[in-house]
């Protein structure tokens, strides 16, 4: 009869320390602060900090908006760089990064990523005196891609022309590639539509053109990033993205921000 | 043109507020430095040799490790070993301060060096005591010798401040690419920016100079 109830007691101290650990540290800690801290660097149209007035703007803004309403906190934006975005993260600066970020095995060997929000499509920004009929064509060693280390167009390039030359620019100028084109130092750049179509607009006459604009890439799927153990807060996340997609809310935003793809 | 006007209009108190950021840690660096390298380079004179290499080993290291390794160094490894985590704008000052130091107290070395020993000698068959004689004779030559070097070294911190924004410290280079993106246009905003880098550069350059014309003796002040 005592052994009996000695196991009832410790099978109820495990139970309620079950309890304990399904409780989100991360969401307990953001509810507890009234802060929801959010990591992001620019990247139009997704986020971008407006220069002029020095509010946020973009997708990822409305949808981080959405998630700290939902969350009953306020929403602090940290201002971080694509170079520093994960390494901030792990630090704990922010409690997620909520960037048009590619999920990617390499950088899932260091952060968990939420299922994906939102798939975009890409396509190649090209030399104007080119004369291409698709992007296919330009899978030949006398092509250059250009495109920005660290950035998931890299491993992209690398698939879709394997034969291209490839030449990766360390930067944190988002224009920096579109340049390189338009100067002739390299043939193509694979980029948001959205991306290419306003540099083409600021820059009317620069040597570059879309090839094949209603013809998109599909890419990698983009998600955001928390740090790794709180599976409670993914799981909620992912059900956040769910739900916004289901309401409607997620397409809408895409529709304001990047346009009818 | 006009457009050209507007958009300047439109970002200039943006541009205006990078470069005063970059100024702050522009004073804060050279400030710093100025003041840390003194005792360091007569640190680096002791005939202690432990003391000396340690100063020694302190002035190769960051001589010889990019701005950049060091900020990535100070902000995310240096929090993991002692504990103590600084924000970005805090380390961008210490990163700038360390590394000016182990540049200027190799120029006040280099300036110390070129006093002639036969004057300390002098001044001390006047009577003056040795700290006397360092305070009142070989520093102020010293430090004159070494003004055009110093000049130097202030134009280059200038620009090593634009390093700064990897760590998304809002100096004028960082402003300037944020602007350039949000625009899609780089030429405009890079060229801006490359004049007001050529306008203060030209400003510490000329307030060395004067400096440099005031502290000379003789005729040609």
């Amino acid at each position: 009869m005592r052994s009996i109830l000695i196991g009832m007691i410790a099978l109820f101290a495990v139970s309620m320390t079950a309890n304990a650990q399904e409780v989100s540290p991360t969401l307990r800690a953001i509810q507890s602060a009234g802060v929801l801290k959010v990591g992001m660097a620019d990247s139009i149209p997704a986020q971008t900090k407006n220069p002029a007035t020095g509010d946020w703007e973009g997708f990822n803004v409305d949808m981080a908006k959405n998630l700290a309403e939902t969350l009953k906190v306020k929403l602090e934006i940290v201002d971080s760089t694509w170079s520093t975005l994960i390494p901030e993260l792990m630090k704990g600066s922010f409690d997620i990064v909520m960037v048009d970020m590619f999920r990617t095995p390499v950088r899932a060997e260091t952060v968990v990523f939420t299922d994906s929000y939102m798939i975009t499509g890409n396509t190649w920004l090209v030399r104007r005196d080119l004369n291409l009929s698709n992007w296919h064509q330009l899978n030949d060693p006398k092509y250059t891609i250009v495109t920005i280390a660290g950035t998931a167009a890299v491993a992209q390039s690398d698939k879709l022309l394997p034969l291209a030359k490839k030449k990766a620019l360390v930067t944190e100028n988002a224009v920096a590639p579109h340049l390189e084109v338009a100067a002739g130092r390299a043939d193509a750049h694979l980029s948001d539509f959205v991306q290419n179509l306003l540099f083409i607009k600021a820059n009317p006459n620069a040597n570059v053109k879309i090839l094949d604009p209603n013809d998109p890439i599909e890419a990698a799927g983009y998600s955001y990033a928390i740090r790794p153990g709180d599976y409670h807060f993914l799981a909620f996340l992912n059900t956040w993205i769910a739900y916004n997609t289901t309401t409607g809310f997620i397409s809408e935003r895409k529709q304001q921000w990047f346009g009818g793809k | 043109m006009e457009d050209l006007a507007a958009r300047a209009l439109k970002y200039g108190p943006a541009l205006l507020n990078g470069t005063l950021v970059t100024l702050s840690y522009f004073v804060v660096g050279s400030v710093g430095s100025l003041l840390l390298a003194l005792p360091l380079a007569l640190g680096l004179r002791t005939r202690r040799r432990p003391i000396r290499y340690l100063l020694l080993a302190y002035v190769e290291f960051f001589r010889n490790t990019p701005l950049l390794v060091q900020l990535f160094w100070l902000h995310y490894a240096l929090p993991m070993i002692t504990g103590i985590a600084t924000t970005a704008p805090e380390t961008a000052a210490l990163a700038l301060v360390l590394v000016m130091t182990a540049y200027m107290a190799e120029v006040y070395r280099a300036g110390i060096g070129s006093v002639s020993q036969g004057q300390l000698e002098a001044a001390q068959s006047l009577g003056l005591s040795g700290r006397h004689s360092w305070a009142l004779l070989v520093l102020p030559q010293a430090f004159r010798i070494a003004l055009p070097a110093i000049g130097t070294l202030l134009v280059a911190l200038l620009k090593a401040t634009t390093v700064l924004s990897i760590l998304s410290v809002p100096e004028l280079m960082r402003v300037t690419t944020r602007i350039s993106n949000y625009t899609a246009r780089p030429a405009e905003f890079y060229t801006m920016t490359a004049v007001v880098y050529v306008l203060l550069g030209i400003i510490v350059s000329r307030c060395i100079h004067s400096l440099e014309r005031y502290l000379t003796p003789g005729p040609c002040k």
